[in-house]
């Protein structure tokens, strides 16, 4: 499985939507991205990738692409 | 360190919790929310169902049931309790404090000690520390320590995060003084910058209820409905606070008792949601087989939630907790932490209680 299908999993899992929803998507756009859907996902990317977020990424982790961006910074590329 | 207590003389006696019978089921609002939104909840929360205070019933109501049963499971008559300390986020009334009328409705004597705090997730810990200097400074050899919340009176039916989460509990515990050494540490954080982020607008002196603007239905970012007369949280700003300061207080205490994580027998967190708990241990490299988890039939039950968890945890005397470290966390925003040995502590097995409403 490559790194986009386990991070595109991650959002398809946690918030039961499909992957042609998840371009653009943004925390709060639908009603099970909030916080404690928020949450979940962030659990889901870290037993995925083996990896923990720090706590201000988990705050600053507010769209599909942003996640993308913040995973570089523990060696995760989304290609 | 200036947030940090040492203490030598105080014990955890006996700790005792009771939950209202009444429960309120996730699934009872699938019609309201949908079923496949709760099934996702419980399944990060762990919370499948919550207790919730019956009509009449205040926190306090359940604290004296907690302190009774505590009584007639140790024998201790209340007439032999120096000091009583109550900590809530729901009292009684506005004025006057609500520990004079549980002393007088438990029959403790009237000279005594007596006070209120204010706090909340954080209250259980503040609670023992308030306790603790009570103990040391010489002014008593026991204390009553009693914590109850009833925060569903103060949630909206509209609002779906906080609905099935948020539950009602009380528990007593007796603290005396110890006749051996027992180094106990306490460290603690604060941020009133965000006390928003755990709110009731309305109904203190800065905002009055005014009927037609503070019961004004409104809805969140996130879909959830309540007025300024409701509890509301805006989660993520919590558990950042919660994640970041509960791991660094933990942390704290162990440093200062020189107790590394293997080291420590018991961790009781602030049951705020299954995911939280989790995240926190992991934060302070704890084994997960020490961190009791037990929101399942209870939901987040506030400043009770840690001697809740020690009571449908433990029964009796468990001489193998020598290293406890407890943490709570929440509305202020405040945490707190506390190291301290529970070897000698009695804990009695949580009763459901549906009791009544006692008019003083």
């Amino acid at each position: 499985m490559t790194n986009r299908e386990k991070y595109n999993n991650a959002f398809i899992e946690s918030f039961d939507v499909q992957e042609n929803q998840l371009e653009n998507l943004k925390y709060q756009d639908i009603p099970s991205w909030d916080s404690v859907g928020h949450m979940g996902l962030v659990s889901e990317l870290e037993d995925a990738f083996d990896i923990q977020f720090e706590t201000d990424d988990i705050v600053e982790f507010n769209s599909y692409e942003k996640g993308i961006e913040l995973l570089k910074k523990y060696d995760v590329i989304i290609d | 360190m200036k947030n940090h207590a040492r203490f030598h003389k105080a014990k955890l006696q006996t700790v005792a919790a009771v939950t209202p019978a009444k429960r309120l089921s996730l699934l009872d609002f699938a019609d309201e929310f949908g079923e496949s939104a709760l099934k996702r909840i419980e399944k990060l929360t762990g919370i499948e169902e919550v207790s919730i205070a019956e009509e009449g019933m205040t926190s306090a109501d359940y604290c004296c049931e907690a302190a009774r049963i505590l009584f007639d499971e140790t024998g201790i008559k209340p007439g032999e309790v120096e000091s009583l300390v109550y900590v809530t986020e729901t009292p009684d009334y506005i004025i006057p404090a609500t520990a004079p009328i549980i002393q007088h409705r438990l029959g403790i004597s009237n000279d005594t000690i007596n006070l209120d705090l204010r706090c909340s997730c954080a209250g259980f810990v503040y609670g023992l520390f308030q306790s603790f200097m009570l103990i040391e400074c010489g002014a008593c050899d026991n204390v009553l320590l009693l914590v109850g919340n009833t925060p569903s009176r103060y949630v909206n039916l509209k609002d779906r995060a906080l609905l099935m989460v948020t539950g009602d509990a009380a528990g007593a515990i007796l603290l005396t003084k110890s006749k051996t050494d027992n180094p106990t540490s306490f460290s603690f954080y604060v941020d009133g910058g965000g006390y928003k982020h755990i709110y009731i607008p309305a109904g203190g002196s800065r905002m009055p209820i005014q009927k037609g603007i503070t019961d004004v239905l409104e809805y969140d970012d996130e879909g959830n409905g309540h007025t300024l007369e409701n509890l509301t949280m805006n989660g993520l700003e919590v558990m950042n606070f919660a994640v970041r300061h509960g791991k660094d207080l933990i942390n704290n205490v162990m440093s200062d008792m020189c107790w590394t994580p293997d080291d420590v027998d018991l961790f009781a967190i602030h049951q705020a949601n299954e995911m939280m708990v989790k995240r926190i241990a992991k934060g302070v490299k704890a084994d997960m087989t020490k961190v009791p988890i037990s929101l399942k039939h209870t939901g987040n039950c506030g400043l009770v939630s840690i001697p809740l968890t020690l009571c449908n945890t433990f029964e009796g005397v468990r001489p193998e907790l020598k290293k406890a470290v407890a943490c709570g966390f929440g509305s202020g925003l405040i945490a707190a932490a506390c190291a301290t040995c529970l070897a000698d502590t009695n804990f009695i097995k949580t009763r459901i209680v549906s009791g009544k409403q006692e008019v003083c």
